[in-house]
């Protein structure tokens, strides 16, 4: 005779297993992006951090729910927007100055930066609900994906996408935050 | 399903409540023996909740369930045969067939015709040619002779299971 309440003790421990399981196979996809990034000029260390952090974050979206799982898809993707932008920069030489002095580099960082958040905030916008939340974990994977390709540009490249990205999301939230409200 | 697999985590019982009773039904409507029937319907349950995270939400989680459990019920069923088989290989005493013998071997061979006699004539020939041992010319020929005995194949499952 079966054990029902055993069975459905370990069968949850099962469900519970397979999604930390699910939830770390976006490794997958973030080492290369920092191998990527360390190949591209960038710290041993800050890519190891970078890359760590965006593990952490990503992971525990993908193990919450259904609905991190696709904010996690959508942050890495636009992510990918000043990542590129930062390894076309690197293969043409060009690198952020120091200090405070603004270069076509930072420029560019600044327009790849925001074109992802302004992505970023328009995708989420269409997602019929918990749009709220959607929205933080996006940019937030957005955000870390982002830093992590600018980082072999300098600070000020890291720092000028982010604000970037942060800013233009922000800014094409409001609306869409008001209107919800 | 769907809820559950999305991360709403207290439609646990719910999935296990439903899922829990079709699994062992399909089972022990498969197997004869109960204790078979429970541990494949066991290990299925648990598949199906390691599996539930990937779950299609495009197809019917139900279906996708007792597609599970039946798979599992094949797997025992071949690996029951393989035990057979393996103990036959082992086992090699008294290797004359026993009055018994001959009439499950007659048994299965009245079967085996039945089953033969019930698909078309060209099935019929293409099987004959390959019991004659004779090599199919053509890949035409090879086609058949592999179609026929697919169909013979899925006559004899439907006809014993």
């Amino acid at each position: 005779m079966v054990d029902v309440e055993a069975l459905a003790g370990r069968a949850q421990r099962v469900a519970a297993r397979s999604r930390v399981r699910m939830a770390c196979r976006i490794a997958v996809v973030i080492v290369p992006l920092a191998c990527l990034s360390l190949a591209n000029g960038g710290q041993v260390g800050a890519c190891a951090c970078l890359g760590a952090a965006l593990f952490a974050v990503a992971a525990y979206h993908r193990w919450r729910d259904r609905a991190g799982v696709d904010a996690v898809r959508t942050g890495l993707l636009l992510g990918a927007v000043p990542l590129v932008a930062a390894l076309g920069l690197n293969a043409c030489g060009m690198q952020c100055a120091p200090g405070w002095a603004i270069t076509e580099a930072e420029v560019a960082c600044f327009a790849a930066g925001a074109i992802a958040g302004i992505a970023a905030s328009l995708l989420v916008a269409r997602t019929p609900r918990d749009r709220r939340r959607r929205w933080v974990s996006t940019i937030l994977v957005a955000s870390l994906t982002a830093a992590l390709g600018c980082v072999g540009l300098g600070a000020a490249g890291v720092l000028s996408t982010l604000v970037a990205l942060v800013a233009s999301a922000s800014v094409v939230w409001i609306p869409v935050a008001l209107r919800a409200s | 399903m769907i809820r559950f697999a999305d991360g709403e985590r207290a439609a646990f019982r719910e999935v296990f409540d439903g899922l829990w009773p079709m699994c062992l039904a399909l089972a022990t409507r498969s197997l004869r023996e109960r204790a078979d029937a429970e541990d494949v319907a066991q290990r299925s349950i648990l598949k199906v909740f390691d599996q539930i995270v990937d779950l299609d939400r495009r197809r019917d989680g139900v279906a996708w369930a007792l597609t599970i459990t039946a798979f599992e019920v094949l797997t025992l069923r071949k690996q029951r045969l393989r035990r057979r088989e393996d103990d036959v290989d082992i086992d090699p005493i008294d290797a004359q067939p026993t009055p018994m013998d001959r009439l499950a071997e007659r048994e299965l061979y009245d079967h085996v015709r039945d089953v033969i006699g019930e698909l078309s004539e060209r099935d019929q020939h293409a099987l004959q040619s390959m019991l004659l041992g004779e090599t199919p010319r053509g890949e035409a020929a090879r086609k058949r002779r592999f179609r026929a005995i697919e169909r013979l194949r899925a006559a004899w499952r439907k006809a014993h299971g």
